[in-house]
This record gives structure tokens, sequence and C-alpha cells, in this order.
């Protein structure tokens, strides 16, 4: 740092003094409109904070019970001192639920993570075909068909829960396979993850039809011109969607890819109706949610120091060893999120998934 | 031999597909595209859709695996909405749940949003935060244990607002009114952990606004209310909209219903119904659907068709 002359020092002070709102308040330089401008906004960011702060505890909070209630000792539990932070912490519920007769997890890990990575894949290319069809390449009752995305959205799953079932309990399109086999019976695939892979391929998978409408909005918010001139220079409609389209609306298709994955991680609906495996995590943890009981007596036979340092019919364990479950299953997506959350943020504001 | 086959290559016949002009090509490719999702449409949505309306009129039965009916009219309808004696009270709970959440959703929505638009310090880190609630949406870090009765000890909350709902409800304020107000308050956790995704499309709504359109408003000396009246709403409305149709739909899906003195989702209701073992059932279950359907889809074209007058298109 250079050693400055007095004057410069002056000059310098002088200038800080200049754009110092305090400075200027204290000198009576101000106007009355700068000051009530410069209130004002302190006031209205204020406001901007403490209703952020309250809401964001809001939405922390329920992640912060389960942690809380995981790792609490058992001595500890139900103890008025431990309701924020617990007083003794202790990994034993985190290891009941992670033993093989809660939710063996590894190998439900990787299998959850594997299913639902293929399915993200294909339900992700499925829409975004039918997204980039709706958005550009027009044809005679496109606008049609643009309506029974909508309905799709509107439609709950629920409601064609049985017809769905009824499809891949006898699997046969267009009769082929029934005619192969020869005693005109389809295949069936509940039970196999097969029957899911189908539905999002076919983009009819967890919330397809809002993927369609984001990714459509996501075309239409880039240059036509681009397309254009790719199709004067000879590319053709493949070319141009995989190495032009695709890059450009990474953005939204990243938005997608982290929903579809967070949707179909967590979907107990087409997993107990299709697919009823005990792997899937999320569904393996809501039929665990039902009898709780049983999982903790069935996990002390095979550890019995458990036994010894908790009493399962206490609602207190109940209640701390259900929320190291439900951690463990929220676990990985907290993960995952932690690292794609600054561009998928960003993403999801440009993609313009607005209105028309 | 080779003169002809070198005069055959001078001279090639164009494929009939390079002969097609631009927008039948286009047409053509928007065909494909579409293609997986069409099949999908068809077998695994239409097709099930309409034997979900063709199973509500049958009398069902499973033979050798596969599910056959005996047309028997709109019996089951009659047995869903006559005779069973919870039905309508549980689809008429889900409406009044329905026309109470969805308003409050898109408007905290749209205020959070609006508070996290914006330059500040903090930002990434506040935004990064109000994406959470996509992950509780899906109700794995919420829930109430069926078994568990818990004692009095913890549910005395640490947060207890009694004073504040005292204080409301004798404050001269008409008791409906108040009443509501308290039930938003109480229900805060749930409705914002349900509207992660209306959050969301709202920001990227809010972004797509031109700042110089705030700009002329401030020099032309609107204040922050106006601005507000006059261009953000407009602005946002075909959002709103969206937001209107997904909410609608989403309260419908996860509709949770009072058996007793426990909840539970209307969903699950009809599918304990349908799945009890007896394909007898089936039939009545698929009625039950069906109604369930077309309640939602008539609500969401009613509001539609009202909200839709209002929307504003800069375009």
């Amino acid at each position: 740092m250079t050693k400055l002359s007095r004057k410069e020092r002056m000059q310098k002070a002088e200038e800080m003094a200049g754009i110092s709102f305090w400075v200027d308040l204290r000198k009576g330089r101000l106007s009355k409109y700068t000051i009530q401008k410069k209130v004002k906004s302190f006031i209205a960011s204020l406001f901007r904070y403490v209703i952020l702060i309250c809401l964001g505890f809001v939405v922390i909070t329920p992640i912060w019970n389960l942690a809380k209630d995981a790792f609490t000792d058992p001595a500890m539990l139900g103890d008025k001192s431990s309701s924020w932070i617990p007083l003794k912490t202790s990994g034993i519920f985190m290891e009941m639920a992670a033993s093989k007769s809660l939710m063996e997890y590894g190998k439900s890990l990787v299998y959850t993570l594997l299913t639902t990575l293929v399915l993200t894949f294909l339900q992700v290319l499925s829409t975004g075909l039918a997204a980039y069809s709706f958005a550009r390449l027009k044809f005679k009752g496109s606008n049609i068909l643009f309506f029974f995305v909508i309905l799709t959205i509107v439609v709950p799953s629920d409601s064609l829960m049985l017809a769905q079932y009824a499809v891949f309990r006898n699997f046969d399109i267009f009769g082929l396979i029934g005619l192969i086999k020869g005693n005109g019976v389809g295949i069936n695939m509940i039970g196999q993850p097969v029957a899911q892979f189908i539905l999002a391929g076919t983009g009819m998978g967890v919330k397809s039809g809002l993927y369609i409408y984001f990714m459509r909005q996501g075309v239409r918010g880039l240059p036509i011109s681009v397309e254009e001139a790719a199709h004067v220079d000879g590319a053709g409609f493949l070319r141009t969607f995989f190495s032009i389209v695709v890059p450009s609306m990474s953005g939204s298709i990243l938005t997608v890819s982290v929903l579809s994955f967070l949707w179909n991680y967590t979907d107990t609906y087409y997993t107990g109706l299709l697919n009823p495996s005990v792997n899937q995590l999320a569904y393996r943890y809501s039929s665990l949610q039902a009898n709780v009981r049983w999982g903790i007596d069935s996990a002390a036979k095979t550890n019995a120091e458990w036994l010894t340092r908790i009493n399962p019919s206490n609602p207190f364990v109940q209640t701390s060893i259900i929320s190291a479950c439900a951690l463990l299953v929220v676990l990985p997506l907290l993960v995952m999120y932690c690292f794609v959350q600054k561009r998928f943020v960003q993403g999801a504001a440009r993609s313009g998934l607005g209105g028309d | 031999m080779k003169k002809e086959t070198k005069t055959a290559e001078k001279k090639p016949t164009l494929s009939w597909y390079k002969r097609m002009d631009f927008s039948k090509k286009t047409a053509l490719w928007g065909i494909i595209f579409l293609l997986p999702w069409l099949i999908g449409l068809v077998f695994f949505f239409l097709r099930p859709l309409v034997n979900t309306l063709w199973y509500s009129l049958c009398s069902m039965e499973m033979v050798n695996g596969k599910f056959s009916g005996t047309f028997i009219g709109v019996d089951n309808f009659k047995y869903v909405l006559g005779v069973n004696a919870n039905y309508t009270r549980y689809l008429a709970e889900s409406f009044t749940n329905m026309a109470k959440e969805v308003p409050f959703q898109i408007f905290l929505a749209l205020f959070i949003a609006m508070l996290l638009n914006g330059e500040y310090r903090g930002r990434g880190f506040f935004r990064a935060i109000f994406v959470i609630p996509i992950i509780l949406a899906t109700g794995v870090a919420t829930f109430e244990l069926a078994e568990v009765k818990m004692s009095t000890a913890t549910t005395e909350s640490v947060m207890d607002m009694k004073w504040l709902e005292d204080l409301i409800v004798n404050s001269g304020i008409p008791q409906q009114l108040t009443s509501l107000l308290v039930t938003y308050v109480q229900n805060i956790f749930k409705v914002v952990t349900t509207c992660g995704v209306q959050i969301l499309l709202f920001l990227s709504g809010l972004q797509a606004i031109s700042p110089t359109l705030y700009e002329v408003a401030k020099m032309e000396g609107c204040t922050q209310f106006e601005t507000f009246c006059k261009i953000t709403l407009p602005m946002v409305s075909p959002t709103i909209l969206v937001c209107l149709v997904y909410s609608i739909a989403e309260s419908f899906a996860s509709a949770t219903i009072t058996v007793g003195d426990s909840t539970q989702s209307f969903s699950s209701y009809i599918q304990s119904i349908t799945f009890n073992g007896s394909p007898e059932y089936y039939g009545y279950g698929a009625a039950m659907s069906f109604i369930y359907f077309a309640a939602t889809l008539v609500t969401v074209g009613v509001v539609c068709g009202i909200v839709s007058k209002g929307v504003f298109y800069y375009d």
C-alpha cells in the first residue's frame, strides 16, 4: 500500500464523506425526499428479511425435526430440554433404521437410485420430444392434442388406477403378444419395474404432463432463428433437436430432470400399484409407517443389544425410528439438491416456466 | 452395363422424403417426435379412461387373469351417490378444502415469489430454501404415525399461539372470517409445503417481466401498489392461471377426508374399497373414481373459464 500525502488523504475522506449517507444526514445536506426514500427502502428490506426468515423457518422445521428426533439419545427422549436440540446425541436410531429388518438401506438405495435414474432419463426424453413437437413442429390437430396434455395434468392418476392396473396385469398391445403365445393372454407385468419404465418412456409417468408444459415454455423462449439457420445449413430435424435445441434449453431440461428425479424417487403410488417392491425406499418407508412396531421387534431380534437400550412400545422411540427412516429416504435427495441447487434455481427462473 | 449405372448416378431420382416441402416435413417430424407420447396417451391414458367408464357401468368379474364385465347400467353410480352414506360427504369435504386452500396457496406463492425476486443479499440462499417444499410435499418428511398417540407433554407446543387466536376471535370481526384466518395460520406449515412448484412458476413469471416497464412506471410516478396492480399482476396473470390449474388438480389428488377421528386420503379410501379382495367391487370403485375425476375436471373447467377472462397476454 502506497503512503498517501495528507492532502490526498483529506480528499479521499471528503469523497467518502460525500457518498456516505450518514455524513450527509448529519450535515443536513439531504433533501426530505432522499431521506424518505432511504427510510422506506430500509423498512422494505427489513420486512422482506423478517418474512423470508420466518417462512424459511417454517420450511426448515420439518427436516430439522426429523434430524433432531433421529439423533436424540434414547435416554433423552421426550425431555423438554431436548425439544429443539438434543442434549445427548446417539446414532442408535439411524443404525436401527438402516438395518436389514427396517430399511435395508444399502441394497434399497442402490435399487431405488438405479430405477429412478432410468425413469428420469426416459421421462425427460419422451416429454422433451413431445414438448419440442408441441412448440415448434406444428401440424394439424397439434393444438387439440395439447388439450390432452392439460387433461393428463388434471385427471388424478388414482382415477385410472384400476384400468391401468388391468393394462399391465395383462399387457398386450394390438393383441400381438397373445397371438405369439397362442392363448390370447398377455404378459403379467405387475411386480416388475418394466411397467413403470413403459409409462415413463411413453410420457405418462409421474406428472409427465407438467414437464411437457414446462419444456414447451422453455422451447418457446428460444430464438427460432437459430433453428431456421440450422435447417438452412442442412441439418435434419433430429440433428437440430439434439445439437441445437437441447444444449440451448439445458436450463429447463435440468429443472425438469431434477423435478422428475425427485418425484419418481418419492413416488409411492405407481410403485405401489405396479411394482410393490420392498426395495424401493419410499414405498418401503410408507409401508413401514403403518406398522413400525413390527419392524422394531424384528430388528431387536437380530441385535439384542438394541433392546437393552430402548423400549419398543414407547411412542417416542417409534417416532424417532420413523424419523430416522424418513431422514434416510430424504438424505440422498438433499445431497443431490446441494450439488445442483445453484444451477437448478437459476435454470428454473430462466427457463420461462411461466404462462403463455 | 457400366455406363447405365453411371448415368443413373448422375441423375438420381429424389426420394419421396426429399421431394416433400418443408411444411409437410415439419408436420411429419412433429408426429414422429410426438409418437412415444401418442402411444402412451392412447394405450395408457385414453383407453384406461374409457375402460374406467365402462367398468363403472358393469358388474366386474376376474376370469383367468382377465377382467370381464356384464353391463348393468348406472347401478354403480346410483349406489355410490345414493346408498353410500359417506361418499358425497367426502366429495363435499374435498371441495370445501380445495376452495379454502387454493386461493391462499396462490396468494402465498405469489407473495413469496415477489419477496424472493429482486436484488438483495442472501438471495441464492433463500431461493434454495424455498425449493425444499417440493421435497416436503411428497409427504416423506411430514408424517403422522397411526399407532403413536402422543402424550400431552409434547403436543403442548413450544410456539403456543392461543393468545393470538383469542385476540383475533374477540376482535369483533365476523366469526366466519376469523375462523378462516385462524385455519390458515394453523395450516401454514401445510400450505407452505404444498406451494413449492407454484413459487417456482411465479418466480420465473416475474423474471420474464421486462424491467423497462417498471422504469416507465417509476418515471410516471406510480406508487408501489399501483405498480403491482398495473404491471406485476397483469403480467403474471397467465402464470396465475397455470398455477390455479395445477393447484386445483393437486388439491383434489391429495384430498384428505375425515373418517371418524382420523384423516385419510381420498384416493386411499377409493383404493381400499376397490381392492378389498372381491372383484365385484371393481365396478363400484371405478364409479367412485369416475365421479372423482369428473368433479375435478368440471371444477378446473369452470375456474379456468372464469379466470381466463381476466388474463392478460402481452404479445
